[in-house]
């Protein structure tokens, strides 16, 4: 019996050692974390350029999960609502406001890794913020603007307007030298459904919440926009409801549309590129007009609370946001830059100045809408429906409200509306 | 004592399909049975990890009251009453016309086959590529007639006339296989016997092959109808849903609800309307067939 008990204290003292070494050698192990982004052939690829040297010095492994927007946007909710925690740090933005909940505050990180510094004015002040705790770290700004050919302009002795009540008046004179060249009067991508609200952000600057906090559109200001994107929809290119977003970029890119309504950061390091573009040198970013806020793409770095790694996450999100790659990830993607110091940079300020001033003009007014997934898919289905002139401004503005009606607001969007300006006073 | 044993052998023989059926049981009954109790709670789970409490009949209510809803089964009404007559006339005209065991015909068959075997997802990818109005191979074609191509896609009534005929392109095979299968069990005898009487290819289409294909016919109407009427693929991937709500389908919008914005509760009522009503197409086909055939032979199969 004693020689049983023996064996057995034996054999648990060998189980016991043995589990510990194993321990010991799953902490040895490397961390690794899950990475989500936008499959857009800029983002993903500066992320993954990056992720050799960062487990060099980090010894930290990232998997760069890389998706079109639509199936990001699906996989980071799922992802969050099971509990799956696939994902340790997801990019995503102000859509994702109905699982908040689920991330982590970064305030103690970006206190500890000093991250912000150099920053834009304000661009962190942008994020999202959950219960008054920062949530999203900013990378790839951009703001919806519109390319012109500013070679073409000049020969006609036109000046970039400064309010959409100018650019309207000078569309048929614009369509004058777009005819007179060649080309469409405006290209932009009405085929990418989840586009159209583009069109009506940069001209609307009423609210989207109302005072009891519910969604609803400022009714004369909503149809004031929309009756102002009638008329651009009648100098877009005859087949613009087919055009995907690189569809219309390329219709730029190859010199046959005067102007692109479009996200910058997709196109703009084609078009200085010879190899891509027969408008090198030959274009410029128009300054927002007013009223109304240019659609802001602040994508953002959110950490999962399901991650096993938050540490090596931040980590990561430091790796990408710095004034070093911010002028790699310009230059080589296109990506907005968000650093100060890019802006400040002689000579690159000298070489983009056909960008620059613009940019950071554009973003310094753009905002993004506060609403949730629901609420903005459905607003860009009904946008769709105006454009193809199944129903009037006003029926659509109607029809937006009415659905609204029906939806909740997301807490976390109720507090960037105010800070915004973009709720019921 | 036989008696006992006897017992004894059927209920070990029942113990053998015992875990297949709890499989069942656990994979498909329950979460069917989750989904109808959920039908009639409140829960969106991107505000609550647990279900809310119980709403009764709302979500249906919710549901008839539902504009975009309403216009998605409207367009999933067209989508399915175009594309399942189109697959099913179709379908049998090639089944009719590749009858025959040449190597030429086998060969025909294959190929007609083809598009039914290709992932959904991918066919969808597929043709979005054809009918870009840019680059797309179709209008690339037509350029070369001299013909301007439409915007495919971009146009809300060719968006849907376009949708329908990927469906179209992808399934008529499968009516096709089924005729074929149902045109040879048809017995030769009775091919001789119309031949003897003089009995013109008319005739005995309309007095042998179709009297004898009305399960077969019922069988592809019954499959396509809930499938033209459940479709979600090939719309996610070229349309998805657009322009505007124009091919906004049923399946879509359930999808969206359940699983984009997580309403649950919504999206499982939604989900059982349908059901119920792809159930009720069913029984009365089922019914109507019966009643053909009867009317046909005389009897009742």
């Amino acid at each position: 019996m004693r020689k049983a008990f023996g064996l057995i204290l034996c054999l648990l003292c060998v189980a016991t050692i043995g589990s510990f070494a194993a321990g010991k050698k799953e902490a040895a192990t490397p961390a690794s974390i899950t990475f989500s982004v936008m499959a857009s052939g800029t983002y993903d690829k500066a992320a993954a350029s990056i992720k050799d040297s960062f487990k060099q010095s980090s010894g930290i492994d990232v998997t760069i999960a890389a998706f079109p927007w639509a199936t990001l946007r699906q996989n980071n909710t799922t992802d969050l609502l099971t509990a799956t925690g696939k994902y340790d740090i997801m990019s995503g933005s102000y859509y994702l406001a109905d699982v908040y909940a689920n991330f982590i505050s970064l305030d103690e990180y970006i206190a500890k890794y000093k991250l912000g510094q150099g920053l834009l004015p304000g661009l962190m002040q942008k994020c999202e913020f959950y219960n008054g705790h920062q949530i999203g770290l900013p990378y790839g700004p951009d703001a919806y603007g519109i390319l012109y050919r500013k070679d073409l302009f000049d020969q006609a002795g036109v000046q970039w307007p400064s309010t959409w009540a100018e650019f309207v008046s000078l569309l048929p004179k614009l369509k004058q030298i777009a005819d007179a060249n060649g080309m469409a009067t405006l290209a932009f991508a009405g085929g990418a459904p989840e586009q159209a609200p583009a069109l009506f952000f940069d001209k609307y600057d009423g609210y989207f919440i109302t005072k009891d906090k519910k969604y609803q559109l400022q009714a004369d200001k909503a149809v004031a926009a929309l009756n102002m994107d009638r008329t651009l929809l009648s100098y877009m290119a005859s087949d613009f409801m087919g055009l995907s977003i690189d569809d219309a970029n390329a219709r730029f890119l190859g010199g046959k549309a005067l102007l692109l309504i479009c996200w910058p950061s997709f196109v703009v390091a084609a078009a200085d590129d010879p190899q891509k573009s027969q408008v090198v040198g030959k274009w410029a970013l128009g300054k927002s007009f007013t009223p109304g806020r240019p659609w802001l793409s602040l994508w953002q770095m959110y950490i999962s609370k399901y991650s096993k790694n938050p540490e090596a996450a931040f980590k990561w999100a430091v790796a990408l946001i710095n004034e070093q790659n911010d002028k790699s990830f310009y230059l080589t993607y296109g990506i907005g830059p968000e650093f100060s110091s890019t802006y400040q940079d002689a000579a690159l300020a000298q070489q983009h100045a056909h960008q620059f001033a613009a940019q950071q003009y554009n973003f310094s007014v753009a905002a993004n809408p506060p609403l949730s997934g629901e609420a903005q898919d459905y607003f860009a289905s009904s946008l769709g429906d105006f454009a193809l002139g199944k129903i009037t401004a006003q029926q659509c503005v109607e029809q937006v409200n009415q659905k609204w009606a029906t939806m909740t607001v997301p807490v976390g969007l109720i507090d960037d509306a105010q800070k915004t300006g973009q709720m019921q006073k | 004592m036989r008696r006992r044993n006897v017992r004894h052998e059927v209920g070990a023989l029942l113990l053998f399909p015992l875990p297949a059926v709890i499989i069942i049981l656990v994979a498909q009954a329950f979460p069917v049975l989750y989904s109808l109790t959920m039908s009639f709670r409140d829960w969106a789970l991107a505000s609550s990890l647990t279900p809310g409490g119980f709403v009764g009949l709302a979500n249906y209510v919710k549901a008839f009251h539902d504009t975009v809803f309403l216009h998605a089964f409207a367009v999933s009404l067209q989508f399915c009453v175009a594309a399942t007559l189109l697959e099913v006339v179709l379908g049998f005209i090639l089944a009719y016309f590749t009858m025959g065991e040449s190597r030429a015909l086998r060969v025909a068959r294959t190929i007609l086959i083809l598009p039914m075997v290709i992932a959904p997802v991918a066919n969808g990818t597929i043709w979005r590529m054809i009918l870009n109005p840019q680059y797309g191979l179709l209008n690339a074609i037509l350029s070369t007639f001299g013909a301007r191509g439409p915007d495919w896609l971009g146009n809300p009534v060719l968006a849907l006339v376009s949708v329908i005929a990927i469906d179209i392109w992808q399934w008529t095979p499968f009516a096709m296989v089924v005729f074929c299968a149902g045109l040879s069990l048809i017995p030769p005898e009775l091919y001789d016997a119309a031949q003897v009487d003089g009995a013109s290819r008319t005739r005995v289409l309309r007095s042998i092959v179709i009297p004898y294909l009305v399960p077969v016919i019922f069988i592809v109407l019954l499959f396509r109808i809930v499938d033209t009427f459940l479709v979600i693929d090939a719309i996610y991937t070229t349309t998805f849903g657009g322009p505007g709500f124009s091919t906004n389908v049923v399946t879509l919008y359930i999808y969206w609800q359940a699983l984009r914005y997580f309403n649950i509760s919504f999206g499982s009522a939604l989900s059982w309307l349908i059901s119920i009503l792809t159930l009720a197409t069913a029984f009365t086909l089922m019914r109507a067939q019966r009643r053909l055939q009867s009317s046909i032979w005389g009897v009742t199969q």
